[in-house]
């Protein structure tokens, strides 16, 4: 049993993992204020 | 007085009367000095022809009703100034969705306190096999990707009640600070974190569709109730059993369609679903709008992302209920990857009779040391 639940710590940190990556490309730190208030932006 | 003075008189005289003339002139509007209303004027229309023939009542009544306006800022949804299909769509999400799906989540936890109550936990009733021997059940990857989308699935499940429900009693909780706090991270970690589980429903569907195919085993299974009802009941199933085959499938399509409605919300106005899709039922008689604003769409979006997920969420308690609690030996087959022969004899003695034909030697693993 010495691999038990490896695998819900794997798939968990790599959910975790998956989700940091998405945040820091959707997020709108790439984009300069103009942009980011802009009345065409369509990111929430 | 002489002459002169007199026509000096009249001549100011007329000049007054010309002067108050001009201005009665002026003020009607008419040369002939007719008071009547404008009307005579501008044939019914507000003087100005800034508005037609409508008034001002008629006007306002146009805009509560989401007229489209003209505006010259890029953002021309802002020509819409009041869009009271909003009323109905915060009607339904406060009201019949919100109230019907917590009944349907706490109809779900009722009927499986009282199963187990009833039936209580489904034992190995030969017992577990003494030698210790188990069989394979899931390998690294497919343990791995059910823990993906299983981990995905809390907290997705979590973040989306709060927005459905964490108002009502959260405040009060941990205070409004603390309440607006969580929601602002449950929103991220809901957004992003969604993009795990998506990957992680692609990866079930390519590792396991083959094994969900339905089969009339499937409705011999169904018709004795899996044998769940029944001590002693153990109806043959393969490697998936048709309880097992409803819940992939639930997942596959329910996921599916909770991801593209949730990448609908998280795009709003580039990704609009609703239209076609309406376009496509309405090809079937019936009779869905099919023009639909930006708004629109996002709202319809919102409404069916929450009623597929309270559903989702009922069904995926079920699961996790016989998956660990309700069913002796069930975990092992995502915990460690191997179940008990017994186990595996008793739920899938058809999938256990497959892999001894396979390889009769190599089916069996060495006891546990």
């Amino acid at each position: 049993m010495g691999n038990s639940w490896k695998s819900f710590w794997m798939g968990t940190l790599a959910a975790v993992a998956i989700s940091v990556v998405a945040g820091v490309v959707m997020s709108n730190a790439n984009m300069t204020s103009g942009e980011k208030f802009s009345t065409s932006n369509t990111r929430l | 007085m002489t002459g002169s003075h007199i026509r000096r008189l009249l001549a100011g005289l007329g000049v007054f009367l010309l002067a108050v003339y001009a201005g009665a002139v002026g003020i009607t509007g008419s040369a002939g000095l007719s008071v009547t209303p404008a009307i005579a004027q501008t044939g019914g229309q507000v003087p100005g022809n800034w508005s037609g023939g409508t008034n001002d009542a008629e006007i306002w009544r146009a805009i509560r009703k989401g007229v489209q306006g003209r505006v010259s800022i890029p953002d021309k949804k802002a020509g819409q100034l009041v869009q009271s299909g909003g009323d109905e769509f915060r009607a339904f999400r406060n009201g019949s969705m919100s109230v019907i799906g917590g009944w349907v989540m706490l109809a779900v936890v009722v009927i499986l306190a009282l199963f187990f109550v009833v039936r209580g936990r489904i034992r190995i009733e030969a017992g577990a096999d003494p030698a210790g021997r188990t069989i394979e059940r899931f390998n690294a990857l497919g343990r791995f990707t059910h823990w993906l989308t299983a981990s995905s699935f809390v907290v997705l499940a979590l973040s989306g009640l709060n927005v459905l429900y964490g108002k009502y009693f959260l405040p009060a909780l941990i205070g409004k600070s603390g309440f607006a706090t969580l929601t602002l991270w449950g929103k991220f970690a809901h957004n992003y974190i969604a993009w795990a589980f998506m990957l992680g429903i692609i990866l079930m569907f390519v590792l396991w569709v083959k094994d969900n195919i339905p089969s009339f085993a499937d409705l011999k299974w169904m018709a004795v109730g899996g044998g769940l009802f029944t001590k002693g009941l153990h109806p043959p199933a393969k490697r998936f059993n048709a309880g097992q085959k409803f819940i992939f499938w639930s997942v596959v399509l329910g996921g599916g369609s909770l991801s593209l409605s949730g990448l609908a919300l998280l795009f709003p106005f580039e990704i609009q679903v609703f239209a076609d899709t309406f376009k496509m039922l309405n090809a079937f008689g019936a009779s869905f709008p099919t023009e639909l604003s930006t708004l629109q769409e996002t709202q319809y979006a919102l409404m069916w992302h929450g009623v597929v997920a309270i559903g989702m969420i009922a069904i995926i308690v079920g699961h996790i209920y016989i998956g660990s609690l309700g069913m002796e030996g069930a975990i092992d087959a995502v915990g460690n990857g191997h179940v008990d022969v017994n186990w595996a004899k008793e739920h899938h003695s058809l999938w256990v009779e497959e892999i001894e034909n396979e390889a009769p030697a190599a089916s069996q693993q060495q006891p546990a040391e």
